[in-house]
């Protein structure tokens, strides 16, 4: 099968880990097998993609192989790959764009995915479903950001003033984490009309995070009692406990000059084993993906063009 | 390089995965084998509270019903910190086919609570446990029915096991295609809960929407029917 290297390939590097550092962004991610993959020898069922358009704009993506498609760990790489590809040939910054042309701009870039995943499981005569998983993509630019989701995961964005809000609602089915795929049909606007939720912020942002499933527990309140509905409910609420030491940690890295590759290595490390603070990530079945990002201070830097895919 | 990354972690209330335990508590399980019943119950409840995991008995909620001449719920599902397992007595006839019924309606039940407090789940599972046969006149046609059509529109997952002297076939009419009846040996229900509870440890750390497969795969403690 050449779907999930070649397409990959179309986006520029592949690579086991990324982590793009940026002129006036440093940008950690990670993607690790939970505890599901790693015990069984199964496949990475996450993939994610960092692209850095230049110094100060980009766009990430992060898919989720589905746990019960045979090959959603090819579906997930060739997704993240293909949507990459799509939005790095796009001329336009997101700042000349609005909430209504994010919106054609994401949906070209998905139904192109979807194409791309029809056309890979014919060539291997399986099942679209096999190829099943979850895909979001965020794009960020100085004075705005950006995103677009098919299924569940996490996003958030972090206010100038420091605070985090939520940039992305999961779409989750009755039972725990039973969500939609990017593949669950193909050429239907209305299905695409409903389930492609987007998302468009015109101003500057200080931090952002975006991540699978695997890592929501972590990073945000999902299951609380609320006294005021007399029931447990999803705030959706990014954890700033959680969040913001981490972006300390990232901005004081790259202030010590630590190696992308040796921040990114350090950061994928945490996710996989946790700490005595972060047991949810020592224990999680899930894969885990999560990408950070934060914004220096002081001018831009000048970093080449890149895209790393892991 | 001394990895500086870390933080704290929200405190998130754990999905629920509902098992509800039908039980048979008829006559033929009278001496060693309601003995061996409570000794493997004792251990699956010790095993779960004990894991290491401690999402598993954070997770699982544990239900029983037992059915002899008449049907019992024993055990409303609950984390196993929440209740001692009860000792179980033999004696009676086999109505399997109610007792069936009532693990579905009190799995359906909890899930339906589930639904009405907000919290997350799993898909129930609903675990049979027998030596014999129904009663006559148990409408075992019509379970079979309510079975497949509760486990094809995903409302809850049925297994059924049984020991020596179990009517497999029976069995294995009641039970989804995928979801084949298998046989224990030697009515060895401590290792057959050791197994049991090994599985819902699965179970709670399985990936999101994805229901895990309980075909037994110990040789020494199954055979397989097909």
């Amino acid at each position: 099968m050449d779907t999930a290297s070649g397409a990959a390939e179309e986006a520029g590097e592949v690579g086991e880990s990324a982590l793009t550092e940026l002129g006036d962004w440093v940008i950690a991610s990670g993607c690790v097998p939970g505890l599901h993959s790693a015990s069984g020898g199964k496949p990475l069922q996450d993939a994610c993609v960092v692209h850095r358009s230049s110094s100060i704009r980009g766009f990430v993506v992060v898919a989720d192989g589905a746990g019960s498609a045979p090959l959603s760990h090819l579906g997930a790489q060739a997704a993240v790959a293909h949507l990459a590809a799509h939005f790095a040939a796009i001329p336009e910054d997101i700042e000349s764009l609005d909430g209504m042309s994010w919106r054609a701009t994401a949906a070209a870039g998905f139904s192109a995915v979807q194409h791309r995943l029809g056309e890979l499981a014919k060539a291997e005569g399986v099942a679209l479903s096999t190829l099943a998983c979850t895909l979001i993509v965020l794009a960020y630019a100085p004075d705005a950001i950006a995103l677009a989701h098919v299924g569940d995961g996490r996003a958030a964005y972090r206010t100038p003033a420091g605070e985090w809000r939520a940039l992305m609602q999961p779409e989750r089915g009755e039972e725990a984490g039973s969500t939609v795929f990017v593949t669950t049909t193909v050429g239907d606007d209305e299905w695409f009309d409903r389930h492609l939720r987007t998302t468009f912020l015109a101003h500057s942002v200080s931090a952002f995070t975006c991540m699978t499933d695997g890592c929501e527990r972590s990073a945000f309140l999902v299951s609380v009692f609320s006294e005021a509905l007399g029931r447990y409910h999803d705030p959706n609420l990014p954890y700033a406990p959680f969040l913001d030491p981490n972006v300390s940690t990232l901005l004081a890295l790259q202030a010590e000059g630590v190696a992308q590759a040796e921040i990114d290595a350090l950061w994928a490390q945490y996710l996989r084993n946790g700490d005595e603070r972060s047991p949810t990530l020592r224990q999680q079945a899930d894969d885990k993906t999560m990408i950070l990002a934060a914004r220096t201070t002081g001018a831009s830097g000048t970093m080449p063009v890149s895209t790393r895919t892991t | 390089m001394t990895n500086k990354f870390g933080a704290e972690e929200p405190s998130n209330w754990e999905t629920k995965c509902a098992c509800v335990l039908a039980l048979d508590v008829s006559g033929s399980m009278s001496g060693a084998p309601i003995a061996e019943l409570n000794a493997g119950l004792q251990k699956f409840h010790e095993d779960v509270r004990t894991n290491q995991d401690p999402s598993t008995p954070n997770r699982l909620e544990v239900g029983i019903v037992t059915f002899a001449s008449s049907v019992t719920l024993l055990q409303e599902p609950s984390l196993v910190a929440g209740f001692a397992m009860p000792s179980l007595s033999a004696g009676g006839s086999t109505r399997l086919v109610d007792g069936v019924r009532e693990a579905i309606r009190v799995a359906e039940a909890r899930k339906e609570w589930y639904r009405q407090t907000g919290q997350d789940y799993y898909r129930p599972y609903i675990v049979l446990v027998t030596d014999g046969a129904p009663d006559a006149g148990q409408d075992v046609a019509g379970l079979a029915a309510e079975i497949r059509a509760g486990a094809d529109s995903k409302r809850f997952t049925f297994w059924a096991f049984g020991t020596e002297g179990a009517d497999m076939n029976m069995l294995r009419s009641i039970t989804h295609p995928s979801t084949p009846p298998a046989a224990f040996r030697n009515a060895d229900f401590r290792e057959f809960f050791l197994w049991l509870s090994k599985s819902f440890a699965l179970i709670t750390k399985s990936r999101e929407g994805e229901q895990v497969n309980l075909a037994p795969e110990n040789p020494s403690l199954f055979q397989h029917v097909v």
